[in-house]
């Protein structure tokens, strides 16, 4: 192994300390690299050698007319770059003259004042790919490809505000590649890479591509507001849409307990005959779990006089099943809920608790859900797709013969 | 006016003819300390040799490179077998600390590893290992324009000594030199010359600043070679910075028979110009022994040597490659113990020096007995990998508390060993991420010619924006980074394999796109 092999282990190890992967080789496939004239922009460059080395094979696939930037706002970054290239006369780091961009940004950064991994950052991966398209002289069309998570697809505000910026003009989402992760040093079970490009001024059907299959399909997404990366649901999914969607809540209540002697470490402490109902563990194939506390240690009442549904993180689950609701109790009023213990619950009626129960936990919706969810939480827009159990009249045979092959 | 005029580069700068180590930077402070002068160029009156500009200068058949002191370094290692062969019993003190075994008088123990190196016909006798060496170095550059002809240097038959010793007290010195080392020496037929202060000045010089003609003077009576058949030895001085201005070419071999390595010390052998046999001198032999603990324990010297070394070719061109042509000028010898010195080809050296994968093992090397490192939790804690993992944290304060206390031992419940096991795991994970930084810090140490870690962090140290990028990619400023590299007397991160993966990489990234 040369040293410049082995400066890549330790490159990786910061980059995926600090989420920062390179453009993948599978971009040079979807590049078109032909133009005359051009200076193409690799932003948010890295100095792995696996980056660097596509980036001298983008370099070698220009026209001789044309030149590549490359882009970096690390001064150490920039200093081993221009090492790298400096007897490549087709190529600069940090130039301003841009015509077309594409790049691999950071999904979030943290600040240096965080005090662990769930507090201090903010996504800042549509920023950056915003920036880099206004970078753009206007001289092309082409936009991207950029490569992201996909989270993007359904998402929460933030990023529904990012998929319209891309439906929009200014982008014209054009395709999409769902990238295997196996391009990355990430994380495959949490993490969906995919990258998209798109042609300013453009909106008609987007096509989503399978980068492993080369399976492609086209949608108007546009309409649809949202981007379905499976073909066989993509016309389900819209017909199984109804209005009201499962909204997930999660209480302010702290509960920690020892794993091994099941005692509780933190939150309201056990009270023999005390008048309140705490639940206490939800898991696999068991009868959930309550203790009984007194009132006044209970701060957070928060639709504690509602019947609810929970549901909570598949601790002990197998990777792959992380999509599925696999554990769900329906509790009454009164039963706090803590929101600690990745409890997370729907507020439902008395009368249709156990449909909604029963339908969550449904093949079906798993079905959907392993194509849908994204991340192992469940937040609202992770099942967004699911259809309210009280507004469908359930599934038909031939909508469950295409979810059966999923 | 006047005094510029004096001080100012003179036409012939000093040439000092080693090529480690030793530079003319202590006569130059020297020169500064009086006050005089105070504001110096050492980079002006600087003219020593790597052995790039030697081998360049031998390819070229400089005839001054007949005079050229080649400077040759022998690891010994020796075990039981090796005194088994003089009918003795390795003493049990030899296994452990060198250091120990000086201060505690063992005259007994002393005796029997003094005899390794002295004794007729003993396993590694000095004087034959020299002759070996001038043998080997007549051959290795046979083939070359400068001529080097053996009758002229070989068949030494006197020998000068430096016995570097770990003796730092004056009166344990005299009292090993009284009731031991002078008689010792000769009866094996060695004059012994003691150096310290009252020494000097009890031979009516007037202290450590006429150390040379005090040693001049010492060697002319002491160079008599009917009672001292076999030279002189002269034993280094209790006093750490011992080298000052001593230039006495009659040493020829430096025996280093301590913990510690003192590369100044090394080169008093370097001194070109007479011997004690009228030979002419064609190397400096430095030998470090130790008792072989572990089979790594003396390659790893050698390996820390080589690679130091190369540091030293870039801080002359910083375009040197690995392989290039000083590795010619590298002259190790490897002994095994119980076997015969090996004179490493230019094989075994580049092999040695391009393999990557042992500087990396060398470095990620766990250590989880650093009181240094592991005293740091609070700048590890910043690291972007540790910082806000709960289970990281817990996992390093419990090392901060095991290092130093009686906890170090094998584990011994399952817990424990899951617990190591983590912790080793993580221990790797801190290093390869400062090992990270390294790579991305080589194109700022390229552009600036810097060639160790420790210079290119202190001049990041300066710069604010570049330490607020230093704190964005890693979590830690380039201060907190040195705190780790730690100084002369807490060993922290193992700074000289960190430096040879940073210079390799450059040479690397330089060589293969030229």
């Amino acid at each position: 192994m040369s040293f410049r092999d082995l400066a890549d282990r330790g490159i990786r190890m910061l980059n995926k300390t600090n989420q920062h992967h390179q453009l993948p080789t599978s971009a040079l496939e979807y590049w078109n690299l032909k133009q005359k004239n051009a200076v193409y922009s690799v932003e948010f460059s890295t100095d792995r050698k696996e980056h660097i080395d596509t980036l001298k094979e983008i370099a070698k696939m220009l026209d001789t007319t044309s030149k590549l930037n490359i882009s970096t706002d690390d001064p150490f970054i920039r200093k081993n770059l221009s090492q790298e290239f400096r007897l490549m006369n087709n190529v600069s780091v940090n130039s301003d003259m841009i015509d077309l961009t594409a790049g691999n940004p950071i999904f979030y950064e943290r600040s240096s004042n965080a005090l662990d991994s769930r507090t201090g950052s903010k996504l800042v991966y549509d920023e950056h790919i915003k920036n880099a398209v206004k970078k753009m002289s206007g001289r092309f069309n082409q936009t991207g490809p950029f490569v992201t998570d996909s989270t993007w697809f359904q998402g929460g505000v933030k990023q529904g505000k990012f998929r319209e910026w891309l439906f929009g003009k200014e982008f014209g989402l054009k395709t999409i590649v769902m990238l295997p992760s196996s391009e990355f040093d990430v994380d495959a079970d949490k993490t969906e890479l995919c990258m998209f490009l798109g042609e300013k001024g453009y909106d008609g059907d987007i096509t989503v591509i399978d980068y492993e299959t080369k399976d492609s399909f086209s949608f108007d997404f546009r309409s649809l507001g949202y981007v379905i990366k499976n073909k066989h649901l993509v016309s389900l999914l819209p017909v199984l849409n109804t209005k009201t969607k499962y909204n997930w809540k999660r209480s302010k209540v702290n509960l920690k307990l020892d794993a091994a002697t099941g005692q509780i470490l933190e939150g309201p402490p056990e009270v023999e005959g005390g008048t309140v109902k705490v639940l206490k563990r939800l898991s696999l194939n068991k009868e959930a779990q309550f203790y009984d506390t007194d009132k006044k240690y209970v701060k957070d009442w928060t639709d504690s006089d509602k019947w609810r549904f929970v549901t909570g993180y598949n601790a002990g689950g197998t990777h792959a099943d992380f999509y599925k609701i696999l554990k769900g109790v329906v509790v009454p009023p009164g039963v706090i809920v803590p929101g600690d213990m990745w409890f997370t619950y729907i507020i439902i009626d008395e009368a249709s608790a156990e449909t909604h129960k029963n339908h969550l936990m449904s093949f079906e919706v798993q079905q959907i859900l392993k194509v849908t969810r994204t991340g192992k939480s469940l937040h609202t827009p992770q099942t967004i797709w699911i259809p309210y159990a009280t507004e469908f009249q359930g599934f038909t045979d031939e909508q469950k013969s295409i979810i059966n092959k999923l | 006016m006047l005094l510029d005029n004096l001080f100012s580069p003179r036409i012939n700068p000093p040439v000092l003819s080693v090529t480690s180590g030793t530079k003319i930077d202590k006569f130059i402070h020297g020169f500064n300390f009086t006050g005089l002068h105070s504001k110096f160029d050492i980079a002006v009156r600087r003219d020593y040799k790597t052995q790039l500009i030697t081998e360049r200068m031998k390819l070229d058949g400089d005839p001054s490179m007949q005079h050229f002191i080649h400077k040759v370094n022998m690891f010994v290692d020796y075990d039981q077998n090796d005194f088994a062969l003089m009918s003795k019993t390795i003493p049990p003190n030899l296994m452990q600390d060198l250091d120990k075994t000086w201060n505690s008088l063992d005259y007994a123990s002393l005796e029997t590893f003094l005899d390794l190196f002295f004794l007729t016909n003993s396993p590694i006798n000095l004087k034959d290992a020299l002759n070996g060496v001038i043998a080997d170095l007549c051959h290795k550059y046979k083939k070359e324009k400068v001529v080097y002809d053996l009758n002229d240097y070989h068949k030494r038959d006197r020998i000068g000594v430096w016995l570097q010793t770990p003796v730092e007290n004056k009166e344990v010195y005299n009292r090993l030199c009284d009731e031991f080392l002078v008689e010792y020496f000769a009866k094996n037929g060695y004059g012994f010359l003691r150096v310290h202060s009252d020494a000097v000045r009890s031979d009516g010089f007037s202290g450590k600043e006429d150390l040379n003609k005090y040693f001049k003077s010492n060697f002319d009576i002491l160079n008599d070679s009917n009672r001292y058949p076999n030279g002189i030895v002269a034993m280094s001085p209790p006093w750490g910075y011992a080298s000052r201005s001593m230039t006495e070419s009659r040493l020829d071999v430096a025996l280093n028979l301590r913990n510690s390595v003192n590369t100044q010390d090394d080169d008093r052998v370097m001194s070109g110009g007479a011997t004690l046999d009228g030979k002419k001198k064609i190397a400096g032999l430095v030998i470090r022994a130790g008792f072989r603990h572990m089979t790594q324990d003396w390659s790893n010297q050698q390996t820390e040597h080589l690679r130091n070394l190369f540091k030293e070719q870039r801080d002359e061109d910083p375009n040197t490659p690995q392989i290039g042509p000083w590795l010619r000028g590298i002259n190790i010898y490897q002994r095994i113990a119980g076997s015969i010195p090996q004179l490493m080809d230019e094989r075994s050296i580049s092999d040695e020096l391009t393999n990557s994968e042992k500087a990396f093992r060398d470095m990620l090397n766990v250590d989880l007995t650093n009181k240094h490192i592991w005293g740091h939790t609070d700048i590890l804690f910043k690291l972007n990998i540790v910082r806000g993992n709960k289970e990281v944290e817990n996992l390093v304060e419990k090392i901060k508390k095991r290092v130093g206390s009686s906890r170090l031992g094998t584990p011994k419940t399952k817990q424990e060993k899951n617990d190591e096991k983590k912790i080793q795991e993580i221990y790797v994970q801190i290093l390869e991420s400062l090992f990270g930084f390294v790579v991305r810090i080589k194109g700022y140490a390229a552009e600036n010619n810097y060639t160790s870690v420790r210079n290119t962090l202190e001049a990041i140290s300066l710069d604010p924006d570049l330490n607020d990028s230093m704190v964005k990619d890693l979590g830690i400023t380039a201060s907190e980074y040195l705190e780790l590299l730690g100084d002369d007397e807490n060993q922290g991160l193992p700074e000289s394999t960190m430096n040879h993966l940073l210079n390799s990489m450059i040479a690397e990234t330089i060589n293969e796109l030229s």
